[in-house]
């Protein structure tokens, strides 16, 4: 096994990376609703554009989830009771390794996004 | 298959263009299935509108097509495991709403018709023609015959002849694990055009399956106007015992029966029953049985003797006869009951001592061996039972001659009197049933039973069950309506309901008959059962269960009678679509008549009724083995006389049972001699003299299994074992004598199906893959294919006699490819030793 393909092993579960798109996006359109009805002096720009990076990293992580759990799918429609686990790991890889490095673009252009949006807060007070 | 569909590319799936290419590969696969002949059913293939999804046609010329719709998911999925295109349509059309299983749980693989010797016998022509005959005269039949009597060669003949004839001819072996209704319909799709098609269903061993099967015919019957005709085999056991299934077929038997005029026929019959457990019957018994002119003229006829023995006068069947041929001839006719009951109403009549030495036969012929297990040195449970049952009927004499009351308890006096009808003692039943009869009225037609003269005691019953329920309710929480809850409950209505079910039975069996109290009940039953089959309380089953057991006491079955049938599809109903059904059946009473007692109760209606065999009678069973703890408890022998019953009755290893019910017997009897008396247990009251109506009972089905049991080994017992062991021929130097070779193949077709399975889910799995590109997955799948060709090698090697490296060779196959114990006793560990 090369140490892409371990890597590829080790990517996020399609339902962690959902819980975490729903987090940022939450984070990210809770930021935008309440500058704009808080007392704090409303909308800004710079707000505005926080609020942008993190529903854009949500966005990513939302597609890359989504991505890992067709991969997922299809192995599941190859799979069989009669399979033993390390055949099963095989298929699973065999069906992430065609999108996963499409996949780990997209989590990482995610987590950019997520940490530019975290750099952010500390200017809009 | 599936070439167009695959070359779309996995992008493209679910696309229109893709589900047209599918369309084609589906069409592809039934022009090459017919090598360019006309088809039967005609498949035509089209984008169904608005959704993503396939719409197929199937048709005949002259007839509306039947639409399938094929959903993208499926299509895809059987794209993916290589799944035939023209199974997918078959399943589609069998079961429209279920998702596709995998390739290998669908059931599908051609079979072929056994091989059939070149020149038939005579007696085989005879059969095929009568076969061919009755295929003329109805549409389905099935051919009644013992295991190995040539059921399926005559079957073959008769399809051969029918080919002749311009016809075709499927063959469905259910041996093979094949699921008949899709198996059918994918065999129609790949035939080419016939006037007439007959389906052979060989070798019936899924009765749920198999009555699917004639559904799904039905369906293509009427569908496409098919002449379609349904051929299958049984022996005549299963066939008596399943009247609701084989009432719609034209039955031909294997042999004809024994030309004999019809009365002396039936005395023969009697006397051959005995006579294949070597009873010679008394005199006595005979002659108060049957006419003695009739016995004079058998006599005449040398076909009985007269002999004596220690002072006593027997028959004894002629030289001539062979009661096995006579048996065999008449078994399953009209007005033949099973040997078993023969041999019960003879014991009854013959008394305590001259029954003991038949039963003493029965225990040492019946145990030993039969299924590969050792004899049970010792084991004389029957001869035990009928002595105790004996000692318990004399108890039971002398309490009804001092209390034939029991104490105003009409429920308590009911069952006294079913066990007094059961043991043939007719003049403590009477003073019993005049009591009943006069305690209760319900000779009016549509009145639940009620009584005269106040309330009776087992009413008080219905108080403390109420009570029960209430704290059920309390428990669990209000799952019912407020008038089904415990607070709403309609006591008096419970009370009279469940005793109707219970003085059925007393009528059902009584010794001396009331016509008119029967019919009056019958009309009761019929009147009070629910459009959809349960009696009051609906949250209570074992009422509705205590009612069929009465209809089927009074002779009445699932067969022969609306109310059983209606109450035992509602037994059978899940609970979820309103009936009583959860993977067992649950009391509704609390801790009185719990779920096992309930589930019992119900598992031997449905059993009683010949209600067809589903898979909820096998599940109840096994659910109550599993809860033999509480059944067992001391204080609950009603619970434990039920069980037993069920377990008698529906459990293929039944003898495991015997134990209990001997100490059943011993307990029964202790209880009689030191005094009944009620301790507060739940029906305290009724414990005693219902477990002498159950016991009573429970040693005649005991001896009627025994009995079935030599005549034909238990089908159902059968066709749980993968095989038995065979008399063996004598060993020869390097060579080892093999149980049957038939068997060894049979269970070297298990090895090469498993093989199979593993076989083409991995080339399913590897044809998606580039080459090289799956290495664990290539490696087990060229693991497994070489095992096949192994098993393949060896499976040609199993001659009469087989070297003995070649069996050690297949075990040892078999103990990696289906774990130890997957010959089920055919390996020779007795002989060879420890492996």
């Amino acid at each position: 096994m090369t140490t892409w393909d371990r890597w590829v092993a080790r990517l996020p579960a399609p339902g962690l990376l959902n819980f975490l798109a729903g987090l940022f996006a939450g984070t990210g359109i809770n930021l935008l609703t309440s500058s704009a009805v808080g007392d704090g002096g409303g909308l800004s720009a710079l707000t505005v554009l926080d609020s942008i990076a993190w529903v854009l990293g949500a966005a990513l992580v939302t597609v890359a989830a989504t991505m890992l759990q067709n991969a997922e799918a299809e192995a599941a429609l190859l799979d069989s009771p009669m399979f033993e686990e390390p055949e099963r790991r095989e298929i699973r890889m065999h069906q992430r390794r065609p999108i996963a490095r499409r996949a780990v673009l997209l989590i990482l252009g995610g987590l950019l996004s997520v940490i530019l949006a975290v750099v952010l807060l500390p200017f809009l007070a | 298959m599936w070439e167009r569909a695959a070359r779309a590319g996995p992008g493209a799936t679910g696309s229109p263009a893709w589900l047209r290419a599918a369309g084609e590969d589906i069409r592809a696969a039934q022009a090459e299935a017919l090598g360019g002949t006309e088809p039967l059913l005609t498949v035509q293939c089209g984008l169904a509108g608005g959704t993503s999804a396939l719409e197929v046609r199937v048709t005949v010329p002259g007839r509306p097509p039947v639409l399938l719709v094929l959903a993208a998911a499926d299509l895809r999925a059987a794209v993916f495991r290589g799944t035939d295109p023209l199974a997918l349509v078959a399943h589609a059309f069998v079961a429209r709403d279920r998702p596709l299983p995998p390739a290998d749980q669908l059931g599908l693989a051609p079979h072929a018709p056994p091989r059939i010797p070149a020149a038939p016998d005579a007696a085989g022509a005879d059969l095929a023609a009568r076969i061919t005959a009755a295929l003329a005269a109805k549409l389905d039949v099935v051919v009644v015959g013992d295991e190995g009597s040539g059921k399926a060669v005559s079957a073959a003949r008769a399809a051969r002849l029918f080919a002749a004839e311009g016809g075709a001819a499927v063959w469905i072996d259910l041996r093979s694990g094949a699921k008949s209704p899709p198996t059918v319909v994918w065999e129609l799709l790949r035939l080419p055009r016939h006037d007439r098609v007959l389906v052979v269903v060989s070798r019936r061993a899924l009765v749920a399956g198999f009555q699917d099967t004639r559904t799904i015919i039905s369906r293509l019957r009427h569908a496409f106007d098919l002449d379609l005709r349904l051929l299958t085999t049984d022996t005549p056991s299963a066939v008596a015992a399943m009247p609701a299934l084989y009432g719609f077929y034209e039955q031909v038997p294997v042999r004809q029966p024994v030309a004999m005029p019809g009365q002396d026929a039936a005395v023969m019959y009697w006397f051959a029953c005995l006579g294949l457990f070597g009873i010679q019957p008394l005199v006595a018994v005979a002659d108060r049985r049957y006419h003695p002119e009739q016995l004079h003229r058998l006599q005449q006829r040398e076909l009985i003797h007269l002999t004596a023995v220690d002072g006593k006068v027997y028959y004894r069947l002629g030289a001539g006869v062979t009661p096995t041929a006579l048996v065999a001839g008449q078994a399953g006719l009209p007005g033949r009951a099973p040997p078993g009951e023969l041999i019960w109403a003879y014991l009854k009549m013959a008394g305590a001592d001259a029954g003991r030495a038949p039963l003493e036969q029965l225990d040492l012929v019946g145990f030993p061996g039969r299924d590969g297990h050792a004899r049970v040195e010792g084991s004389r449970n029957l001869t035990f039972s009928w002595e105790l049952l004996y000692r318990l009927g004399e108890q039971l004499d002398r309490y009804c001659a001092t209390n034939p009351d029991w104490d105003d308890n009409v429920g308590a006096a009911v069952f006294a009197a079913e066990a007094l009808a059961e043991l043939g003692h007719a003049e403590q039943w009477r003073r019993v049933a005049e009591f009943v009869r006069g305690r209760l009225s319900y000779d009016v037609p549509g009145e639940l039973p009620r009584a005269t003269g106040g309330p009776t005691l087992e009413e008080g019953d219905f108080e403390r069950i109420q009570a029960n329920m209430i704290a059920e309710d309390l428990f669990l929480g209000g799952r019912w309506p407020a008038s089904l809850l415990g607070t709403g409950v309609d006591k008096a209505r419970f009370h009279s309901t469940w005793m109707l079910g219970v003085l059925l039975g007393f009528e059902g069996s009584a010794l001396e008959r009331s016509d008119g109290r029967l019919d009056a009940l019958l009309a009761t039953a019929e009147h009070h059962c629910a459009p959809d089959g349960h009696f009051y309380p609906r949250r209570v089953p074992w009422v509705t269960a205590r009612v069929v057991l009465g209809l089927c006491g009074a002779g009445l079955t699932y067969a022969t009678h609306d109310v059983v049938r209606r109450a035992c599809d509602w037994l059978v109903r899940p609970v979820r679509e309103g009936g009583a059904y959860a993977e067992w059946w649950k009391g509704g009473t609390g801790s009185w008549n719990r779920d096992e007692a309930t589930t019992a109760m119900c598992v031997v209606a449905l059993l009683r009724a010949g209600a067809p065999a589903g898979e909820e009678v096998g599940k109840a069973v096994v659910w109550l083995r599993s809860r033999v703890g509480e059944w067992t408890r001391p204080g609950r022998e009603i619970d434990l006389a039920l069980a037993l019953e069920a377990i008698l009755l529906g459990a293929h290893d039944w003898r495991s049972s015997y134990g209990r019910l001997l100490n059943l017997l011993s307990w029964a009897n202790e209880e009689f001699r030191g005094g009944l008396r009620d301790l507060g247990l739940p029906e305290g009251t009724l414990r005693a003299p219902f477990a002498a109506a159950q016991l009573a009972a429970l040693v005649r089905v005991a001896v009627s299994r025994e009995a079935a049991a030599l005549v034909e080994p238990a089908p159902a017992a059968a066709e749980r074992r993968p095989a038995r062991l065979e008399p063996r021929l004598p060993a020869t130097a390097g060579m080892r004598l093999r149980p049957s070779v038939t068997h060894w193949r049979e269970v070297t077709r298990q090895i090469e199906e498993q093989l199979e399975g593993q076989v083409q889910r991995r080339r399913a799995v590897l044809r998606r893959a580039a080459p090289g590109g799956m290495p664990v997955v290539q490696a087990a799948y060229d693991q497994y294919t070489a095992q096949l060709a192994l098993c393949r090698e060896l499976r040609e090697k199993l001659r009469e006699r087989t070297p003995i490296e070649v069996i050690e060779r297949l075990v040892e196959l078999g103990d990696t490819v289906c774990g130890t114990g997957w010959n089920g006793g055919l390996s020779y560990d007795d002989e060879a030793g420890p492996r």
